[in-house]
């Protein structure tokens, strides 16, 4: 281990190990929910409502992050809003990668009229809160994961779009680009096989921050009450179900936020390592 | 960092944008000056009442309501000729008495000494303008006078309704149609009473801050019992987690309505405690066979009574609601007129769910589509619809629920196109059956998704019946009726629950409304 | 310049057409407003009908959107349904409230966020800067609505030193201006350690500390112009939120800005109001970014407007 890092040097420090190891983590528990969950998500029991936890695994019949006011499991359910919290983003992050990226490239590399127009339209979204944009959207389409995911990726392809296109504008003119096209290469090549590979290092790192984003903007939308449908035990559901128990069963609240909290953490770390290896200097 | 910089570069706005909004504040005035401090913080010591609103008020005039309730401060405001006392009786109030003096045919004898805010006095003639602008075509919504045909002035202080049917219920329409200034409305017109309004009721308005407070004081010269609090204050706070945490801190005397999970913690809370009576809203789930989102199985009516069977309602009263609703057999609260209390509400019995499943022929059960509203007047409506979803799966009926935001909700249904099975409300404080039948079992109405002709009939013939044994009997027949064949599953009547400072006493009332007149503080 | 200034302006009414349009358009996917308005209870189809020709909602579609761009261009935003009063004054009336909220956050982040980055360059690697990086790092993680109700909780609740809510006292700025301000706040830490270990490891420093100027003096000099560089940057990139995104906040807190406007209008199906607002924000958008950009111009003199 310790003559991996060196050969790293500098590069991997606490806090690379540590988001490192929280989004492993997390997308373990996601991943294996159905063996780690002691209940179902869904399993009900409205004799046992809002009982309080009992930590450090006393019976197995107890609940160990306590109960929800519909008898189910809390810990089940944070495990499985794993799933959810992490699926919505990581879909949303890149719905938003991909198209931002695409736009981005092709509005820079081409130039002209639909380069203009493309600024015109990120201008124009970007005067409008995303979450007022979200919001509309939500009242028009059924909520379900896929659709949520639109949303949000509605929301923020434009933070790739721009960058990307301002890069492809300076990549443009280096000389490997000159040179590509002295040898004939065709402009569709140029562009992916050449100016693309590039920009990826960065739009990792863009897109690492947004998945934290995500990640509580879904949250968010629950918080409005557009969010998914509220047996789904997604992390923003249960911080909104919780809200009002905040004083009286203050679990409920409590591990889905710390879940939230640690999440992007970890998430959030581990961008912030990305970006220190790929460019210092792209303030997020 | 340079080209990020540029990027933000590319913002606009200039000469030609601020001009633009100028012209948009010119086009009708701004606002001046900022809300002044409407209470201090920590537990409030004495005098003031705040009572913590969760929306704004929208219609200030009261003939103006719309679909929303700004009626705690039209009672502060306002008085109307009749209203409900706390028990619920009718009562005099503005009328000082009247009777049916035909049978198309009420006559009132004026309350005398009644003078409005700015000390115009009220007359039979104030009335007979304030049905005249109530009926108004050119405004949003006019009162409900289906029956009503006009209005006589005998003298200053005697009027007579002529109704163009029998009309047994016109005292009750008459319960909140409040009375206005002829004088001062004349004068001010719609907007300046809205910015200042004036009535005959307990407190004056004071001043208001949009979204944020109205200050109002109490009335001085007021015909009747002056109220006890002397300032009071509604507070607009929308996020019921922040409310709770508002009465928990003492900031604000009174939130309803406190869900029943509160309970036990406001009355834990030195400070607070919870208080509540049965009121006349009911909860119900909607069967609607003939939904484009299927639920076919539904036309049978073995289908929708096991459904009643299967669904335990008594738990969900007691575990999901703490005991704070009342069962119902059908769809009227106990203390409507003509409540059958013969009928006793659906047992909860799984094993005979089966059954008649099987004998409907679908012994493997079915899936099915459920909505229920996302943020909704009553309490913990998500948990009482998982709760159920729960126990129709255990006799095999899979629920799909769906919770969708109001609005979205209301669209749905009136395109006709919401689930087979949706959960909603209703609630009217004529303590008559009347307003619950017309309103979703009349298979006219835009409401109503499960009817029959031959209900149709006994609604209308009770509707002008002016005999109440006969009108009852009807009613009876209606009811068990629908209990063999039922149009919903048969849910509970809510109870209305206050979180309330200790040292304020207050008694909840049924029809959910809060007078803040009748509040004390001890 | 004054080219310049006439090729912003017509971005800035594109602008606003475009927003206006795509609320207009989306808005009206959301429902009717009618049925939103009469309460199911006590209503006839009569009223129904009669209502909605009197909002105008009758009229086919595009001749709604006629009226609407013609009453936009003379700056007429039309009246509330919801209401019954013009839009422009009720809109108006939160703009201050928002206002407040937003500066108040600003100045949170500031006076808290650049103390922080600054200690935590100046001791890199130490157990304060570790420290320090977690808790602003905790910031940008920690979301307005678990953070809110918990200030409240702890501050309002358990000891009586805050207001939970509600407008009018300073008192009652603190907790929301808190919530939101602490986002804001943690990127700033980030954004100032960033700088300041940039300037500290810059070659005119080392040339300043060999000629034995007083390192406080040269640092404070250049940590302070890159800080206000910092701070346009942070505001431009919160520009969004605070201008009308603090909805969470606003809800949370009984604050009545305009972003809880916008919610509830859309909520109501307030077509109007909705429109209305969601043009303001728009424009306060636009000119605060506007006011970032020159603020670049003026604190940068290698960038300025071309």
């Amino acid at each position: 281990m310790r003559r991996a890092a060196h050969r790293f040097g500098r590069r991997v420090t606490l806090r690379a190990v540590l988001g490192l190891a929280l989004v492993t983590a997390f997308v373990t528990a996601a991943a294996s929910a159905p063996w780690l969950a002691p209940r179902a998500p869904d399993a009900q029991d409205i004799t046992q409502r809002l009982t309080p936890p009992r930590y450090g695994g006393a019976e197995a019949s107890g609940f160990v992050l306590g109960s929800d006011q519909l008898g189910r499991d809390v810990l089940s359910r944070i495990i499985y809003g794993a799933r959810i919290s992490l699926s919505v983003s990581a879909l949303a992050t890149f719905g938003a990668a991909i198209a931002g990226t695409t736009l981005g490239a092709l509005s820079g590399f081409y130039g002209g009229v639909a380069d203009q127009v493309l600024m015109r339209v990120v201008d124009v979204q970007m005067a409008f809160p995303y979450l007022l944009l979200a919001i509309a959207f939500m009242l028009v389409v059924p909520p379900s994961i896929p659709n949520i995911a639109v949303v949000l990726a509605i929301s923020g392809w434009v933070l790739y779009a721009r960058i990307v296109r301002i890069n492809t504008v300076a990549l443009r003119e280096r000389e490997f680009v000159a040179a590509a096209y002295a040898i004939g290469a065709p402009n569709g090549r140029i562009l992916a096989g050449h100016i693309v590979p590039n920009l990826v290092p960065t739009i990792t790192v863009l897109a690492t921050t947004q998945i934290a984003q995500f990640i509580v903007a879904e949250a968010a939308l629950s918080f409005l009450g557009l969010g998914l449908p509220p047996s789904v035990p997604s992390w923003g559901n249960l911080m909104n179900e919780g809200r009002q128990y905040l004083d009286s069963a203050w679990w409920l609240e409590v591990f889905p936020g710390c879940a939230i909290i640690v999440a992007t953490a970890g998430v959030g770390l581990l961008g912030d390592w990305l970006r220190d290896i790929v460019d210092p200097h792209l303030h997020l | 960092m340079k080209i990020r910089r540029r990027e933000l570069l590319r913002w606009s706005a200039g000469a030609l944008g601020a001009s633009f909004g100028a012209r948009m504040a010119c086009a009708a005035g701004v606002p001046s000056g900022r809300p002044q401090a409407a209470y201090a913080m920590g537990p409030r010591a004495t005098g003031g009442f705040v009572y913590a609103q969760s929306s704004e008020f929208h219609e200030i005039n009261p003939h103006r309501e719309l679909w929303s309730d700004d009626s705690s401060l039209h009672f502060c405001l306002f008085d109307s000729l009749i209203e409900r006392a706390d028990n619920m009786q009718l009562i005099p109030v503005l009328a000082e008495s009247y009777q049916n003096t035909g049978p198309r045919e009420w006559s009132f004898k004026l309350r005398r000494g009644v003078k409005f805010h700015d000390g115009e006095p009220l007359t039979a003639e104030t009335i007979r303008w304030n049905i005249q602008d109530a009926v108004r075509t050119d405004i949003k919504r006019d009162v409900t006078w289906q029956a009503f045909d006009h209005i006589e002035v005998v003298d200053d202080y005697t009027f007579k309704f002529v109704t163009k049917n029998p009309d047994p219920v016109l005292p009750q329409r008459l319960v909140r149609f409040f009375i206005l200034p002829q004088k001062y409305y004349s004068r001010v017109g719609e907007q300046g009473f809205i910015a200042q309004p004036v009535g005959t009721g307990p407190y004056r308005f004071i001043e208001r801050a949009p979204d944020s407070y109205v200050k109002l004081q109490a009335f001085d010269d007021y015909w009747g019992q002056n109220a006890s609090l002397r300032d009071v204050v509604f507070r607009i706070v929308p996020d019921p987690a922040t409310r709770l945490s508002a009465l928990a801190a003492g900031e604000v005397d009174l939130i309803t309505p406190l869900p029943p999970d509160q309970v036990k913690n406001v009355n834990a809370n030195a400070l607070t405690k919870a208080v509540w009576v049965s009121s006349d809203r009911i909860a119900y789930c909607q069967f609607w066979p003939e939904s484009p989102q299927g639920g076919r199985e539904l036309r049978d009516k073995r289908v929708r009574q096991a459904i009643n069977y299967a669904v335990n309602v008594d738990n969900v009263v007691k575990y999901v609601l703490n005991g704070l609703s009342t069962r119902i057999p059908t769809i009227f609260p106990k203390t409507t007129f003509a409540y059958d209390t013969s009928l006793k509400p659906y047992p909860y019995n799984p094993d005979k769910a089966r059954a008649l499943l099987r004998e409907a022929g679908l012994p493997n059960g079915f899936s099915v589509n459920m909505e229920v509203p996302a943020n909704f007047i009553l309490p913990a409506t998500n948990e009482v619809c998982q709760a159920m979803v729960g126990d129709l799966a255990k006799v095999g009926i899979k629920v799909s629920l769906k919770a969708v935001e109001l609005g979205t909700m209301v669209k749905l249904r009136d395109s006709k196109q919401i689930a087979p099975i949706y959960f909603w409300s209703w609630g009217t404080d004529f303590l008559d059956p009347e307003p619950f039948v017309r309103g979703i079992l009349y298979t006219k109405s835009p409401y109503t998704f499960y009817g029959k002709p031959e209900w149709d009939q006994m609604i209308d013939a009770a509707a002008t019946q002016l005999n109440t044994a006969q009108r009852a009997a009807t009613y009876k027949k209606l009811q068990a009726e629908i209990y063999d064949d039922p149009p919903y599953i048969f849910l509970y009547a809510i109870d209305n629950v206050y979180g309330i400072r200790r040292n304020i006493q207050v008694t909840p009332r049924t029809d959910e409304r809060v007078i803040v007149a009748h509040i004390r503080r001890t | 310049m004054v080219p310049l200034i006439v090729r912003r302006c017509w971005g800035l009414v594109l602008v606003l057409l475009s927003v206006s349009s795509v609320a207009f358009v989306v808005l009206r996917f959301t429902g009717d407003p009618v049925q939103m308005m009469l309460p199911p209870e006590e209503t006839t189809p009569e009223q129904v009908t009669r209502l909605r020709h009197l909002l105008g909602l009758d009229k086919p579609v595009w001749i709604q959107y006629a009226d609407f761009l013609k009453n936009l261009a003379t700056g007429n935003l039309g009246e509330s349904y919801r209401y019954g009063t013009p839009v422009t004054p009720l809109v108006l009336a939160r703009v201050p409230a928002t206002l407040e909220l937003a500066g108040a956050a600003i100045a949170v982040a500031v006076a808290v966020g650049i103390p922080l980055g600054v200690v935590s360059a100046v001791r890199k690697d130490s157990a304060l800067d570790v420290f320090v990086s977690s808790v602003s790092f905790l910031g940008i993680a920690v979301p307005v609505f678990w953070l809110g109700p918990v200030l409240i909780l702890l501050f309002a609740v358990r000891v009586h030193w805050l207001p939970t809510s509600g407008t009018g006292t300073w008192q009652q700025l603190v907790l929301p201006a808190v919530s939101l301000g602490t986002y804001p706040l943690a990127q700033l830490a980030r954004l100032v350690r960033s700088d300041v270990l940039d300037v500290l490891s810059e070659d005119f420093v080392r040339t300043a500390r060999s000629k034995g100027l007083d390192e406080r003096a040269v640092l404070t000099r250049h940590v302070l112009r890159k800080s206000a560089l910092s701070i346009v940057t942070l505001v431009g990139l919160n520009v969004g939120v605070l201008m009308g995104g603090a909805i969470i906040t606003e809800t949370i807190f009984a604050w009545p800005g305009i972003g809880r406007l916008v919610v509830q209008a859309i909520s109501f199906r307030d077509f109007p109001l909705a429109q209305g607002a969601v043009v303001y924000i728009a424009l306060m958008t636009v000119v605060a970014n506007f006011l970032v950009d020159l603020s670049y111009g003026f604190l940068d003199p290698r960038v300025r407007t071309t």
